[in-house]
């Protein structure tokens, strides 16, 4: 757009965002805290807003003005998702997310690509032991919240609708086709979280580390089997009853960083991972192109294990779980 | 913040968008169609610069007016390109880099926080061989350079140049403030890469791989000493004059992803890697706020092993070594 009209553009925006009874004039003379003469004058352009009126008005308004003036400043736009007390808790970012799995029903195809640094998200909620652990590790070490500041872990610190929220989750995970990037890493850091809270002393026994050791095992036991039949299921579901929908990689090139990338028909949502559980997202599409280019390349280097290479996944699955049994002797 | 803040803000952000500051007036002078005397005024605060002049700078010099404003849209601008194996120059890239340092160093107030996955970037240039191993790494595993496709890692064809400018950033990085936040695990990544490549017989010797084993050893007993010292000192000096301070802190909780932020006196910048190799980074200041807690918190969490806890950082350091040693063993040399 010509760069000659920028407030005439900015104003015009802000008509149409009015309803149609409030004057623009007095709406302007209100937000800048101006006569009406004065905002007249700035509306008809004879005198030029100076920036920190234009803030204003793009503050409340809530107007982009990269994209009012189609500014290309080689940027991407992200909307963040960050768990706070007050306005978003974990209960409603677990709703959230289940939300979003929702909204994948009204596409014909979707698929999920998540390039994994640690144990996927929803991995994490096969049984009541992990499920609590996770939970309690979360709200005290790092969400901070200030009811666990005292607290031991206890395997009831989760509630019964926490908990099968977070299993609602991973069914509807499961539903979904989707690349796994795993590499032998992954599951050190919730090996070093519960190490964390065994030195600490977060725990009331040995008993209690034991019984979160045997489910994560169990865990990756379950995850073994799911890469064997390249399905996703529950444990104790018939595996020949589901849709093979995992492809399951281990990676040896590089770690890989909580990537995701959501394929629904043609439009891709890329997530991108930091501070553990927050995540911000777009679909700009360059960006998530570039994402999928970027993480196919990491495909063509890993070996796929589900459905095939037998002796592979043995190996790779043997290394994880040699891991876990190395800290149960420990204790 | 008012009109005058935002116009120097605008100003600043300029400068880091130009290799030439000299031209820097004369520049916007043509581009707006003014004085000389009226930029200084506008660069002064002394007089207002419109919203025409603001869009006219701002698509010139790519600069997101969201940012700078400050405007709340609800979403997070980040900036960032994704590396392309058509286009990419691995010694533009680092230019690139080096600009930013030149950038950040300029600040009187500075500090850079690294939370690794990996060693940190600027510690390859160290030592050409490991430097010349990550080149050869990124430009064959990670870019699918096709010149590069079976092409053995070769030290003496590695150019000096690109070193040169690897070290020049390793060099400004020394002198920022810094805070690294490692794991046990973040020297594994290099390790596996190299041991990737001597499974792919990526490597003309056994030799060779021990020059990259030394190098990385060599890294490592610098950068102990400069956690002892608690300040970075250029390799080899023997008075080990001080640069930047150094605060290494070695954390068992969380698994680091190479999330980078950077305090430019009142100012923060994030980086947040994602697919493989790639960053994107924000200027946006509750994100930066957010994250800048983020990582306190994992510094109260963590053991401080730089200055202080030299048992602890003993011990940190052994893991790595040991590593490395049970690797070394298994050469033929």
């Amino acid at each position: 757009m010509p760069t000659d009209q920028s407030q005439e553009f900015l104003f015009q925006r802000i008509k149409e965002l009015l309803p149609q009874h409030v004057s623009i004039a007095d709406a302007v003379s209100e937000i800048l805290h101006i006569s009406s003469d004065s905002a007249y004058r700035r509306i008809r352009d004879e005198t030029p807003l100076v920036l920190y009126e234009a803030k204003l008005l793009c503050d409340h308004f809530h107007i982009s003005l990269d994209q009012l003036l189609n500014v290309q400043s080689g940027s991407t736009s992200f909307q963040n998702v960050r768990i706070d007390f007050e306005q978003y808790n974990y209960e409603q970012y677990l709703e959230g997310l289940l939300q979003q799995f929702h909204q994948l029903r009204n596409f014909q195809s979707t698929e999920m690509i998540y390039l994994s640094k640690d144990v996927p998200f929803f991995h994490n909620f096969y049984f009541k032991p992990l499920i609590a652990f996770r939970y309690f590790f979360w709200m005290k070490t790092m969400l901070l919240d200030p009811g666990f500041a005292n607290r031991h872990f206890d395997f009831n610190c989760i509630s019964a609708e926490l908990e099968s929220l977070s299993q609602e989750l991973l069914r509807e995970y499961q539903k979904v086709p989707s690349t796994e990037i795993w590499n032998t890493e992954s599951i050190n850091s919730t090996i070093s979280q519960i190490e964390f809270y065994k030195d600490s002393g977060y725990f009331s026994s040995a008993a209690d580390i034991k019984v979160i050791y045997e489910a994560f095992e169990e865990t990756i036991n379950h995850m073994k089997v799911q890469a064997e039949y390249g399905s996703k299921f529950m444990p104790g579901e018939n595996p020949q009853m589901k849709k093979s929908n995992l492809k399951f990689f281990f990676n040896r090139v590089i770690l890989g960083d909580n990537t995701i990338l959501v394929i629904t028909d043609s439009i891709k949502t890329a997530y991108l991972n930091y501070g553990l559980l927050n995540y911000i997202v777009t679909r700009d599409e360059v960006f998530c192109n570039d994402c999928y280019d970027d993480i196919e390349n990491i495909k063509k280097r890993s070996t796929l294990l589900s459905q095939t290479s037998e002796r592979q996944r043995n190996i790779f699955f043997g290394i994880l779980l040699s891991k876990i049994e190395d800290r149960k002797k420990r204790l | 913040m008012n009109a005058v803040e935002i116009q120097k803000k605008l100003f600043q952000q300029i400068k880091t968008k130009i290799t030439d500051q000299s031209s820097l007036i004369d520049e916007i002078a043509k581009l707006l169609d003014i004085s000389i005397d009226s930029v200084y005024r506008r660069m002064r605060g002394e007089k207002n610069i419109t919203l025409d002049e603001l869009h006219k700078l701002c698509t010139h010099y790519s600069i997101s007016l969201d940012q700078l404003m400050e405007i709340e849209t609800g979403a997070i601008s980040f900036q960032g390109k994704a590396l392309d194996s058509k286009s990419f120059r691995f010694d533009a890239y680092l230019t690139g880099i080096l600009q930013n340092m030149h950038y950040f160093a300029s600040f009187k107030k500075n500090k850079f926080y690294y939370l690794c996955k990996d060693s940190p970037f600027f510690h390859h240039y160290y030592f050409k061989e490991f430097a010349a191993f990550k080149y050869y790494f990124w430009m064959s595993t990670l870019l699918f350079f096709p010149e590069f496709k079976n092409k053995k890692v070769n030290f003496e064809e590695y150019s000096d140049e690109v070193f040169q400018i690897g070290q020049k950033i390793l060099g400004l990085y020394n002198k920022l403030d810094s805070v690294e936040i490692w794991n046990a695990e973040s020297l594994n990544s290099s390790l596996r890469q190299i041991d990737y490549y001597r499974d792919a017989r990526m490597f003309r010797s056994d030799r060779d791989i021990l020059k990259v084993y030394e190098a990385v050893e060599k890294t490592l007993d610098h950068l102990e000493k400069q956690a002892e010292l608690g300040y970075k000192f250029e390799y080899g000096d023997p008075e080990r004059k001080p640069l930047g301070a150094f605060h290494m802190y070695f954390n068992e909780v969380v698994l680091g992803d190479n999330q980078m932020l950077v305090i430019l006196d009142d100012s923060k910048i994030a980086f947040i890697p994602h697919s493989g190799a790639n960053y994107i980074m924000t200027r946006d200041v509750s994100f930066c706020e957010n994250f800048y807690q983020y990582l306190e918190n994992l510094t109260r969490r963590s053991t401080l092993i730089s200055e202080v806890s030299e048992k602890e950082r003993s011990k940190f350091f052994k893991i790595h070594r040991d590593r490395l040693a049970h690797r070394k063993e298994s050469l033929k040399v």
